[in-house]
């Protein structure tokens, strides 16, 4: 059980990715007013660029650890050593779903303007 | 033990253990240890998770008839144009009692309900953990909502709708006493629904049978996981606003008060911050009901199982990134609004995957179309209507036209009866049988569930016409010139047939409760472990308790033939004794004993009630009503001599941090069974039950703490003069406040690490030690107070002030008397060495109230002279 839970690519993609997504769609929520009286939305940019990055790097991280680990157990199979497949699989999944997440909310920061 | 013989030798009896040799005297010695004891006393001492759960259900049902028989006022109010049936006033009170009553009395709680009955069924144990806080978490939610109720009665019902928005329910337009009850019933229900999440999540993490790991878990217990998790996270801000509130109220705070630095906008921040993934607290238990019956009626295992698993850990995320899309029609900027479509939009990912699996489940499989599933695919009909209806209100265009329509109101009863109401009435069918022990008539299923169905469609699809055709929300009439009388008497007509179903499922219940055919232990042949005891279950559950070797346990067994163990022994069957597994892999892992029945709970949540009413009428209950808390908590928790007897005799000391090493016994009649008696009788750390409840407790105060600092940002953020023209406070006894806490983690470390050496001279020391710091900590708090420049009603400003230095001061007050008992006890005894375990638990509490202090120091003290 330690080894598993020390594993950082099954945590990164489960749980610190949605939560990276989270953290990045209040803070430009925040930033929005803050930026409209600069008239510059670089730092909206940069929240929402970081945090599709931070995605794409769990959900890749998560998608080497199935690799390695599935090749001994189909993450879909039953006994319980079968489990590490299985997290690495859900991390892999959830972190890739975060970043196309995360690249959805980015869109509307190409088009509108902080003080609209 | 009042269950047992007078008689009763510990050391002897406890020598006799269950395992799947058994004989039926040790059978009925397990029923005995676990039964509820008889008599009034014994009624209301009442803590088997089965008995408690069925009160906690019966209790929602009844508030869900109330609720219903409001909505059928006011449908009738509402039939055609310009009736008198009801006066404004009293409909402004009903339909602020239906939805309040529908989301905080029956929604959620029932969910919750539900998952206390089932969860240790399915998957293996013999109780929730916490058994006594389980029923203290019913206690107060049947007080808080029998105030409301009582209030309701008694006319003085709240009237500012269910989600009570400022100013309409601050002290200048709510006048009376009904929205301080609303305000107060939110606090009862949410401390109910929090101790329930840390009940159910310790009980899933900690108490799977042997092998049942996590990618074995029944959809069902992963559901119940993910919402609990999603309610520690969610309740504090409602908690947190509604305290807000009625410190506005009462006590003349002004968080919400514009002309002196409020905002009436910082409510619908935190009452959507809980508010919307409350929907989601609703509608993904329901996802497990269906995940549940999906595959027993199709006669296949569920499709999917990892992305089901994945749809329903990222829906809990992406719920609480929603919450702006109910605040489209207010000043946010569009950009700011732009966010939450886009999330609004991306929910539909994960909800839908859940549905493809379904469906391919669904088509795969070959179906029995009984009660239980039709109500589930009634599920997908009406709550894909309601879905696509969500989508187009996450538009911001579309949304600011329809906006508090009764486009609206049909969405929302499209989503919540459709995802919620119609599985939770399909799990009523389908887990009735091992309720009761009886089978519902399908006959009267098949009507209910049809009278049902039309009648939902009859009552809410014409609501979305109406809406376009711009009939508002909350509307006590309306002229005959608008022409919605029609389309008005038809949602009418479906209200009542939906009420007939509801009747006759009320009679369902009743005949079949009496005279209904027997029903098996499995009558429909479903794979999840539950299922695999008599119907109704023992009141040990479990005769002897199973190990898991598949996600279906029964209907996949063992692989390859192997002998491996089916059954656990070892347990005492004179002693509410249970095992514990590892979280993730479901390795035994130590033996604790749960507590016996006891009345205690029952009075704390009575002198609770005391507290909480008292402090609507006077602000003094704030510190003499928290006295009779106190003595009914501390006699709840204070262990009787002979409790610490049996607790001594089955003791066992942890043996470094290894994992449990059971030990093959013997092959028995009937397979293999795993011998847990060499198991430790408790551990540190992760492995203890208690360890989560406190890392649970430090989630919801972390949560608390992280929303009021977030609270004083945000009226900092809206007030360009901050802070208002108020000196902040005096850095003098704040710094020494600080100082004393940090110096106070030195002893507490210490008497940590000599609990966990099981020295426990060294660990009582440093807790008094401990326990002087706290002391001296309270007495400065004391300068510090009188010595604010800045008074809570003063300004919104002084408010934030008071009431993060309240809340810190209320934590701190509550570990000090927990440290004191504990001191006293390690000093006098009874003393068992699971004291040492408590010790070190308290240890972590401390650290955390410490180190919650400090960013709360950094807000007050440092950043208005950094950045004035």
């Amino acid at each position: 059980m330690k080894a598993e839970l020390g594993v950082p690519q099954v945590w990164l993609g489960l749980f610190a990715a949605p939560a990276a997504v989270l953290v990045a769609q209040s803070t430009d929520y925040a930033l929005v007013q803050v930026f409209c009286a600069t008239h510059s939305g670089i730092w909206l940019d940069l929240v929402s660029g970081g945090a599709f990055l931070f995605s794409v790097a769990a959900a890749w991280l998560a998608w080497r650890r199935w690799r390695r680990v599935g090749r001994q157990f189909d993450a879909s199979y039953v006994p319980r050593d079968a489990r590490s497949a299985f997290l690495a699989l859900m991390a892999m999944i959830v972190a890739t779903l975060c970043a196309v997440i995360q690249l959805t909310l980015w869109f509307p920061q190409w088009l509108l303007s902080p003080c609209l | 033990m009042s269950t047992v013989d007078p008689m009763f030798d510990p050391e002897a009896a406890l020598r006799i253990k269950d395992g799947p040799a058994a004989s039926e005297d040790v059978r009925a010695a397990l029923a005995d240890t676990w039964r509820d004891p008889p008599g009034v006393i014994g009624w209301f001492s009442a803590i088997n998770h089965k008995t408690i759960a069925r009160r906690f259900i019966v209790t929602t049902f009844v508030f869900f008839l109330l609720a219903g028989v409001l909505a059928l006022v006011m449908r009738t109010q509402l039939w055609r144009a310009d009736n008198r049936l009801v006066s404004p006033d009293l409909y402004d009170q009903l339909f602020t009692m239906h939805g309040t009553t529908m989301m905080f009395l029956f929604a959620v709680p029932v969910m919750q309900a539900v998952a206390t009955w089932l969860i240790p069924l399915m998957i293996g144990a013999r109780s929730v953990a916490f058994p006594r806080m389980n029923a203290y978490a019913y206690w107060v939610f049947l007080f808080g909502g029998a105030t409301l109720y009582i209030a309701f009665a008694l006319g003085a019902g709240p009237r500012s709708g269910w989600f009570s928005y400022v100013p309409l329910s601050g002290p200048d337009y709510a006048t009376g006493k009904g929205t301080d009850i609303w305000a107060q019933m939110i606090t009862f229900t949410e401390l109910s629904a929090l101790l329930e999440a840390v009940v159910l999540i310790t009980t899933i993490l900690k108490m799977r049978a042997p092998g049942m790991s996590l990618n074995r878990m029944p959809l069902f217990a992963w559901a119940t996981l993910v919402t609990q998790f999603m309610v520690l996270f969610a309740m504090p801000a409602i908690m947190l606003a509604s305290t807000a509130l009625i410190l506005d109220r009462l006590v003349g705070t002004q968080f919400y008060n514009p002309s002196l630095g409020g905002d009436v906008l910082l409510w619908q921040h935190l009452f959507w911050f809980f508010g919307h993934p409350e929907v989601y607290l609703i509608f993904i238990p329901a996802l497990g009901f269906m995940s549940s019956i999906i595959p027993t009626f199709a006669r296949r295992p569920i499709f999917g199982y990892s992305a089901m698993v994945l749809a329903l850990i990222a829906t809990a995320f992406l719920a609480f990134g929603l919450w702006v899309h109910h605040m489209f029609a207010t000043a946010v900027p569009d950009l700011g609004k732009s966010f939450f479509t886009a999330a609004s939009v991306m929910i539909a990912v994960p909800s839908g995957i859940q549905i493809y699996c379904w469906l391919a489940t669904l088509l795969t499989g070959r179906l029995n179309l009984k009660p239980p599933l039709l109500f589930t695919l009634a599920f997908f009909f009406i709550l894909v209507l309601g879905g696509m209806t969500g989508i187009m209100l996450g538009s911001v265009s579309l949304d600011l036209q329809v906006h508090d329509t009764y486009f609206v109101v049909a969405h929302l009863h499209y989503v919540l009866i459709g995802g919620a109401v119609f599985p939770l009435f399909g799990a009523f069918h389908y887990w009735f049988p091992k309720v009761t022990g009886r089978m519902l008539d399908e006959k009267l299923g098949h009507w209910q569930f049809w009278l049902f169905f039309v009648g939902f469609n009859v009552a809410f699809f014409p609501m979305h016409l109406l809406g376009l055709h711009g009939m508002p929300r909350r509307v006590w009439t309306y002229p005959a010139g608008m022409h919605w009388g029609s389309m008005n008497a038809l949602a009418t007509l479906g209200a009542y047939m939906i009420g007939v179903s509801v009747l006759l499922f009320i009679v369902n219940v009743v005949k079949s409760g009496r005279h209904g055919v027997l029903a098996p232990a499995d009558p429909w042949g479903a794979g999840t472990l539950e299922w695999s005891v008599a119907s109704p279950p023992p009141p040990h559950n479990f005769d002897v308790l199973p190990v898991v070797h598949a996600r279906d346990p029964l209907w996949q067994r063992a692989q390859d033939g192997e002998p491996a163990p089916s059954a656990v022994a070892g347990l005492s069957v004179h002693a509410r004794e249970v095992l514990t597994t590892t979280v993730l892999d479901a390795a035994p892992d130590t033996r604790p004993l749960f507590p016996n029945p006891s009345v205690w709970p029952f009075l704390s949540a009575v002198a609770t009630t005391i507290f909480f009413i008292g402090s609507i009428f006077t602000p003094t209950a704030v510190w003499w009503g928290t006295v009779p808390v106190a003595i009914a908590m501390i006699a709840w928790f204070w262990p009787s001599r002979r409790a610490n007897r049996v607790a001594r005799a089955l003791e066992k000391w942890p043996e470094g941090d290894d994992v449990a090493r059971p030990v093959q016994p013997p092959p028995v009649t009937r397979g293999v069974a795993l011998d847990v008696r060499n198991l430790p009788s408790f551990g540190f750390s992760h492995r203890s039950p208690m360890w989560w409840a406190t890392a649970g407790l430090m989630l919801i105060e972390g949560t608390v703490f992280a929303i009021a600092v977030g609270m004083y940002f945000y009226l900092r953020t809206v007030d360009p003069v901050w802070p208002l023209n108020a000196p902040p406070p005096a850095l003098l006894w704040g710094t020494l406040n600080t100082l004393v806490l940090v110096v106070s983690l030195v002893p507490n470390e210490l008497a940590k690490r000599a609990a966990q050496r099981g020295e426990r001279e060294s660990a009582r020391l440093w807790v008094a030690v401990c326990l002087a710091a706290a002391i001296v900590f309270l007495v400065l708090r004391g300068f510090e107070f009188s010595a604010l420049h800045v008074m809570w009603y003063a300004n919104a400003y002084g408010s934030i002030v008071w009431l993060l230095l309240g809340l810190h001061t209320t934590h701190l007050i509550t570990d000090t008397v927990d440290t004191a008992v504990l001191t006293w006890l390690l000093y006098t005894g009874p003393f068992e060495k699971k004291r040492l375990l408590d010790t070190s638990e308290n240890a972590i509490y401390w650290y955390f109230v410490v180190l919650s202090w400090l960013p709360i120091y950094v807000v007050l003290y440092l950043v208005p002279r950094v950045h004035p």
